[in-house]
């Protein structure tokens, strides 16, 4: 009976000696905890873009970055020159290895949140994605190229960096609370993409944690796209259609209204 | 207010889609252009791709010319025997126009050939149309009216298969017609637009047709040729967005509707100077864009 009670006893401490570090890692914030609301962005006939909130948790004194990233695909370019005094498309780009979609927000100046090393190592900024990024052909400009397509995607807004966006709140015991009041844009397209914050200290990246975002086409806008995907000699028969009925419909009613206000004088 | 178009997959503002299918339909009914060489622009600038700009474009103005041509016929304006012969022509130069994209593709400078094809035929056409207009306008007379009674090239008069068109008021070799239109749907290939603002200048210099019948008789052909680009694109590119279309057509068929209207008020002489100022705007922004430097060497090859 003594030993049974003195194995329990060893058995606990073990137990709670082992629970320790991973309580004042939950108070430091381990991972930051990390919800994205809504999860899921529904583009119905009248989308217009979406308001999301990213909220978590992190340590005290701990400095947040969030960053939403856009699958990578190979993208497609023409890019141009000069040919004499006109500048014209003289040749084709691929540009692979890089978010479609690069939206990074901050609680604070970057510079003074991470090393030059942390930001590379997790691709956190314009230079980190330029070094990933693959163009082809090798032969042309790289460097240019690069630069071009940052400038192109900054211009579309799909590549941002904001500072100060990220609001801390007062430590609590489960950590800091931290929120991003993040103005979707109506221009992203339809896609899964990822939420990622990264807790940071000391220049480094303690933590990071990811959740999904989820932007799809519903309803109305969903069928026509499938539509106009799964049976396109009918959606190209009904384009044409509509098109007609619409224009010999208004021709119709025009005529009528014009004869009517004629008749009224 | 906005909507999501779903083959473009980008939402924009709904009224502004209308607006600018009002502004370019007005211009379509009154000179009996398409239109496609203004909106398709006017669409890729406010976000559209332009792959789908380009195939949805199409696709309006086959409303806007339904409406169009029909408000030209029950007006007396489209001569059906000619407009047939063209719209066969068009077709063929439209079909040889695109072979010769492919080879201009190959070599690798057909982007070149086609924008200085552009200024080229939009200044030449442009210039002679505003010139001849405004010696015109100032003499006070009325170029508008049929033109059967001139004398025309005695080679012309002498081609094979003479044929009269009672509606246009001219006589011509069915191989005339279609000769032109052949070489307008060449250019109009290479250019990727419906070729109105071409054809239009075309019948009623070369074809002496009245100005208002070739703009029905225009918008007779476009109706058609637009139907067919309309149906392909679907087919092959998947890139008409019918939403996008449908709001674009509410604007452009009531436009399309007031233009024909406001044109029946206007001269002959007046329509063309103000064609031939529309065109040679176009011409000076395209030639403008080419000496510019671009904002980035890049742009999308395929949509987006």
């Amino acid at each position: 009976m003594r030993r049974r009670t003195w194995i329990l006893m060893v058995a606990g401490l073990l137990i709670s000696s082992a629970m320790v570090p991973l309580a004042v890692a939950s108070v430091q914030g381990g991972s930051p905890g990390l919800s994205v609301t809504p999860a899921v962005v529904d583009m119905g006939a009248l989308y217009g873009g979406a308001s999301l909130k990213v909220e978590g948790t992190v340590a005290p004194g701990a400095q947040v970055l969030v960053v939403v990233r856009g699958p990578e695909a190979a993208e497609a370019f023409n890019k141009k020159g000069r040919f004499g005094p006109v500048w014209v498309n003289v040749g084709h780009v691929s540009i692979s290895g890089v978010p479609s979609l690069f939206l990074r927000y901050s609680s604070g100046p970057v510079k003074d949140m991470l090393t030059r090393e942390s930001l590379s190592q997790d691709q956190l900024d314009d230079a980190a994605i330029k070094a990933q990024m693959l163009v082809e052909p090798k032969a042309m400009d790289q460097e240019t190229i690069r630069d071009n397509y940052l400038s192109l995607k900054s211009q579309q807004g799909f590549y941002k960096e904001v500072e100060g966006a990220v609001k801390l709140g007062t430590p609590g015991p489960g950590g800091v609370p931290f929120v991003l009041d993040l103005p979707w844009s109506r221009k992203a397209p339809p896609a899964l993409y990822d939420v990622t914050a990264y807790e940071c200290r000391d220049g480094l990246v303690a933590t990071k944690t990811t959740a999904r975002l989820e932007v799809r086409e519903t309803g109305l806008p969903e069928k026509i796209a499938a539509l106009a995907k799964n049976r396109v000699y009918l959606y190209g028969m009904l384009c044409v259609l509509i098109a007609m009925v619409a224009g010999f419909g208004i021709d119709f009613i025009m005529a009528r209204f014009g004869k009517r206000n004629l008749a009224g004088h | 207010m906005t909507i999501f178009l779903p083959v473009a997959g980008v939402s924009i503002d709904l009224f502004l889609l209308v607006g600018v299918g009002a502004l370019v339909g007005f211009l379509s009914g009154l000179f009996g252009v398409g239109g496609g060489f203004l909106l398709t622009p006017i669409l890729m600038m406010v976000g559209i791709p332009p792959t789908v700009a380009a195939a949805s474009d199409s696709c309006q103005i086959v409303g806007a010319s339904a409406s169009g041509a029909a408000a030209h016929f029950r007006l007396g304006n489209v001569d059906l025997k000619l407009g047939s012969i063209l719209l066969v022509g068009g077709l063929v130069g439209a079909a040889i126009g695109v072979q010769i994209i492919k080879i201009l593709r190959s070599l690798g400078n057909a982007d070149f050939v086609i924008v200085v094809t552009y200024i080229v035929v939009l200044g030449s056409i442009g210039s002679y149309m505003f010139v001849e207009s405004l010696q015109s306008l100032r003499r006070g007379t009325m170029t508008g009216k049929p033109h059967s009674s001139a004398k025309r090239g005695s080679l012309l008069a002498k081609l094979p298969l003479q044929m009269s068109f009672p509606r246009s008021g001219v006589q011509h070799s069915v191989f005339v017609p279609f000769l032109l239109c052949t070489l307008v749907g060449i250019l109009a290939a290479i250019m990727g637009v419906g070729g109105g603002f071409i054809m239009v200048p075309m019948m009623v210099y070369l074809l002496r047709m009245p100005m208002h019948v070739a703009v029905g008789t225009d918008l007779f052909q476009i109706l058609f040729t637009c139907a067919g680009v309309t149906f392909m694109q679907a087919v092959t590119n998947h890139t008409v967005d019918i939403v996008l279309a449908i709001l674009l057509m509410v604007g452009s068929t009531i436009g399309a509707q007031i233009g024909a209207r406001a044109g029946k008020r206007l001269r002959g002489d007046q329509l063309k100077i103000l064609l031939a100022s529309i065109v040679l705007l176009v011409m000076v922004k395209m030639a403008v864009g080419l000496v510019l430097t671009p904002s980035s060497l890049l742009s999308y090859a395929k949509g987006h």
